[in-house]
């Protein structure tokens, strides 16, 4: 059975490179250029994983996490947040939201798909 | 811990005290205006070094202490945050830490709990002065990293899962599985942290596990899978004991009776002390334990103390003159068997010749062995003097010379005390305030100068300050006061300047809590004097005070002036020795009876019996020995009647205390060439013999 991952991010060639690469580890992708798109993806979907970054229009990252985490749906599915390491504080705001980790950019198409395979 | 895992751990102590040292001289060197690179990179290493051998030789608690300070100065390094005095003094205090904890561990202890409130606090400030929060550590426990990477055995781990674990959609079950993919995997789950039922709020996370992994991988990969699961205090990673080390039986009956260690931590949690359990029994009273333990410690320290470090090259040449020596010995016997030949007379003093110049050397250099560089004592003070000088709000600059000089081990144990209390007194009361120092046209930098130096079979060390002198008024009136001097005596100024180091001498109105309670001095004085060394103080009112320390090279070996006195050998240290002459050329007049003197150049000189002041001889006994001695000891002259000149030769030192007891004006005894034994005056202890029995008779 695949699984199906959500990938929220502004900007399309991040969100290609982030598809590209799931795509290729066998995973089902789906996309969304930011929160309010991402709630209106996910809902009635079964997900693995959502991947979202946090600076976005419209809805945040931060609150896309909490907002995501209040629908029973969601509510154990495994979170990671895209942080940049000159924000450092962004982690536990995710933590505190309820993500369950986090990738720092820049970072390579392996470091993805391990820490991926560390949530899944 | 085996015995060479043992010998490891001691290079390690004494390594991490070098770096240590090396990092507070670093610090106090720098100046602050103008930091040099490579001073931060030195410190940096320094720390690093030490977190990483601790951590490979089991001192977790020191790795980790050790560890704050090098993130902190990772940082200062990379030129991200400022070399500030207010950091440098943290670092100073880290510094001091380490040393608690290198003390402690040593000692197989733990930092004790005050200690431990310093290292928090330290820590709080560490970070808080960061301005910005500190990065989060990436790793929570790093200091095993080296270990594991140099393949250590693997990790003991104490995880508590977050309580949001569940809502946070994390995976537990596949952190194990990570785990297990890293090593051999034994797991045991905590479930004493769930609370009742009707307590419960079933989202929340409440299990904990301790995990043992067998793993040649670094802890970073540990560290990697807790990642997001590690909340500071929640992940415990520690180095498993290293291979070869004696485990506890508790790690034994993890292991092999799956026995888990919230068990084992209970249990030695109801273990008490030898010393509680007899208190609770009723047998002993707390203090009399707290004294015991006390006792303890001393001990302790002494043994620590009585070691030495020696240069294996020093070692080596030994091993080799005793391989000489062996040679040297095979030559006698052979010799010995062709006596009566010529080859075999040849043969013999040719031997005899060489055992003479090698047991020379072997004393030498055996000798050589006790001898460390005055610098042991010396690295103290730079931290001391500035201290003080921050405490006193006086700007004192510290010159040391010498450092090099060498003396043997023991002075340099009995040097400590005095020569601290010298600096403190000389930054307290010898040091002027700024302002005054700024009044008199001084520079408001003192000047606080250290010198050691090896002057013809003497070490003198000198303490000098360029602060206001000794105020000779003032000591003399006080003098007066303690019934030190007569009224209306006129003594020199050298026996003026001496009399600061009679017991409960001070004359500083208002003592501080530095120095200045009158002890101190005194003892300075005694334990110069029990190392067979002697205080000269030159001082000028307004320029500075020098206190000098004149001290035998070594306590064992003493160059004397052999001496008969009737049937009696005695030795005179020769440093106390100024000249000799014949009786007839002195200008001998007879006081006050019986008592003689001399006139030498001006001056009154007593002349002392020796045999009488020693209670050996008839009364009087002088009268008839051609030729007077003159010695010296702290200003004071004595001439001391003798019959006959020996020679100068060098005399090993046996004592005499510990042979009989300790006899007042004999410091102790030597055998002879012949097999006879003579008395080592201890010309000091003379002069105070004679001035007690002279005063006795008036």
């Amino acid at each position: 059975m695949g699984h199906s991952i959500l990938t929220v991010d502004d900007s399309s060639t991040m969100r290609q490179m982030i598809s590209f690469t799931l795509k290729g580890a066998g995973f089902d992708v789906i996309e969304a250029g930011d929160g309010v798109e991402a709630l209106e993806v996910a809902k009635g979907k079964k997900l693995s994983l959502i991947i979202t970054d946090v600076n976005m229009p419209r809805m945040d990252g931060i609150t896309l996490v909490a907002r995501l985490r209040a629908l029973p749906e969601f509510k154990f599915t495994p979170i990671l947040v895209l942080t940049t390491e000159s924000d450092a504080s962004m982690k536990q705001k995710g933590k505190e939201a309820g993500a369950t980790g986090w990738i720092v950019k820049p970072f390579s198409p392996e470091k993805l798909l391990d820490v991926v395979n560390k949530v899944i | 811990m085996s015995d060479a895992m043992a010998q490891f751990r001691d290079a390690f102590f004494e390594e991490a005290t070098e770096l240590a040292d090396g990092m507070e001289a670093t610090l106090l060197s720098m100046d602050l205006a103008a930091v040099e690179v490579e001073d931060l990179h030195t410190l940096f290493r320094a720390a690093h070094s030490i977190k990483g051998n601790a951590a490979t030789f089991g001192f977790p608690e020191v790795a980790a202490f050790t560890h704050k300070l090098e993130s902190t100065l990772e940082p200062v390094r990379q030129g991200n945050r400022p070399m500030t005095s207010e950091l440098r003094e943290m670092l100073l205090q880290g510094v001091d830490l380490i040393r608690s904890h290198l003390h402690q561990a040593r000692r197989g202890e733990s930092l004790s709990p005050r200690e431990q409130q310093a290292q928090a606090e330290l820590i709080t400030r560490l970070q808080a002065d960061a301005g910005a929060p500190l990065p989060a550590p990436s790793t929570p426990a790093a200091p095993a990293r080296d270990q594991a990477m140099k393949g250590g055995t693997g990790f003991s781990i104490r995880f508590e899962a977050p309580l949001d674990a569940f809502r946070r959609g994390v995976n537990l079950e596949r952190l194990f599985r990570d785990l297990a993919k890293l090593g051999h995997l034994q797991t045991w789950t905590d479930l004493t942290r769930i609370p009742a039922s009707n307590e419960l709020d079933p989202e929340d996370c409440h299990l904990a596990w301790d995990v043992r992994l067998e793993t040649s991988h670094p802890q970073a990969d540990v560290d990697d899978i807790f990642e997001f699961v590690a909340d500071g205090d929640n992940l415990r990673i520690q180095p498993l004991p290293p291979l070869g080390a004696v485990p506890n039986l508790g790690d034994i009956l993890q292991v092999e009776a799956g026995v888990s260690p919230a068990d084992i931590r209970e249990a030695l949690s109801q273990q008490k002390r030898l010393g509680e359990l007899l208190v609770d029994m009723g047998k002993v009273k707390p203090e009399v334990v707290n004294k015991a333990l006390d006792q303890q410690t001393k001990k302790r320290n002494q043994a620590e103390a009585s070691t030495v470090r020696v240069a294996t090259e020093k070692i080596d040449r030994l091993v080799n003159l005793v391989g000489e020596l062996v040679i040297t010995q095979a030559m006698l016997a052979q010799a010995s068997q062709l006596s009566n030949t010529m080859q075999g007379e040849e043969q013999m003093s040719a031997a005899l010749l060489q055992l003479d110049r090698q047991t020379r050397e072997l004393q030498e250099r055996v000798m050589g062995i006790r001898m460390v560089p005055v610098e042991m004592v010396f690295s103290r003070f730079p931290r001391m003097v500035h201290e003080l000088g921050k405490q006193l709000g006086k700007d004192v600059e510290l010159i040391m010379e010498g450092q090099a000089t060498e003396l043997d081990k023991t002075f340099i144990e009995m040097l400590v005390d005095p020569l601290t209390h010298l600096v403190r007194n000389a930054v307290d009361h010898g040091m002027e305030t700024k302002e005054e120092r700024q009044k008199s046209g001084k520079p408001s930098m003192g000047s606080i100068a250290l010198r050691a130096s090896s002057r013809g079979g003497h070490i003198h060390i000198e303490v000098k300050d360029d602060g206001k002198g000794l105020n000779r008024d003032r000591i003399y009136q006080k003098a007066l006061d303690r019934g030190l001097l007569q009224p209306g005596s006129r003594p020199s100024d050298e026996e003026l300047n001496l009399l600061i180091f009679e017991p409960g001498f001070s004359t500083v109105e208002q003592v501080s809590d530095l120095s200045g309670r009158g002890v101190g001095m005194d003892v300075v004085r005694q334990n110069v004097r029990s190392l067979g060394g002697r205080i000269e103080v030159e001082s000028e009112p307004g320029r500075g005070t020098l206190i000098r320390l004149v001290l035998p090279l070594t306590m064992a070996i003493l160059d004397g002036l052999t001496v008969r006195v009737g049937e009696e050998i005695y030795v005179f240290p020769l440093a106390s020795v100024l000249e000799s002459f014949q009786r007839q050329v002195a200008d001998v007049q007879t006081v006050k009876g019986d008592r003689e003197v001399i006139s030498l150049r001006g001056e009154f000189i007593p002349v002392v019996r020796l045999l009488t002041l020693l209670g050996l001889g008839p009364n009087p006994d002088a009268s008839e020995r051609t030729l007077l001695v003159l010695v010296e000891s702290e200003g004071r002259r004595a001439a001391m009647a003798v019959d006959e000149l020996l020679g100068q030769q060098q005399v090993v030192i046996k004592s005499l205390e510990t042979h009989y007891k300790r006899v007042e004006g004999v410091s102790g005894a030597t055998i002879l060439g012949d097999g006879r034994v003579a008395l080592i005056l201890d010309v000091p202890g003379l002069m105070r013999l004679e001035a007690s029995t002279a005063a006795a008779s008036v």
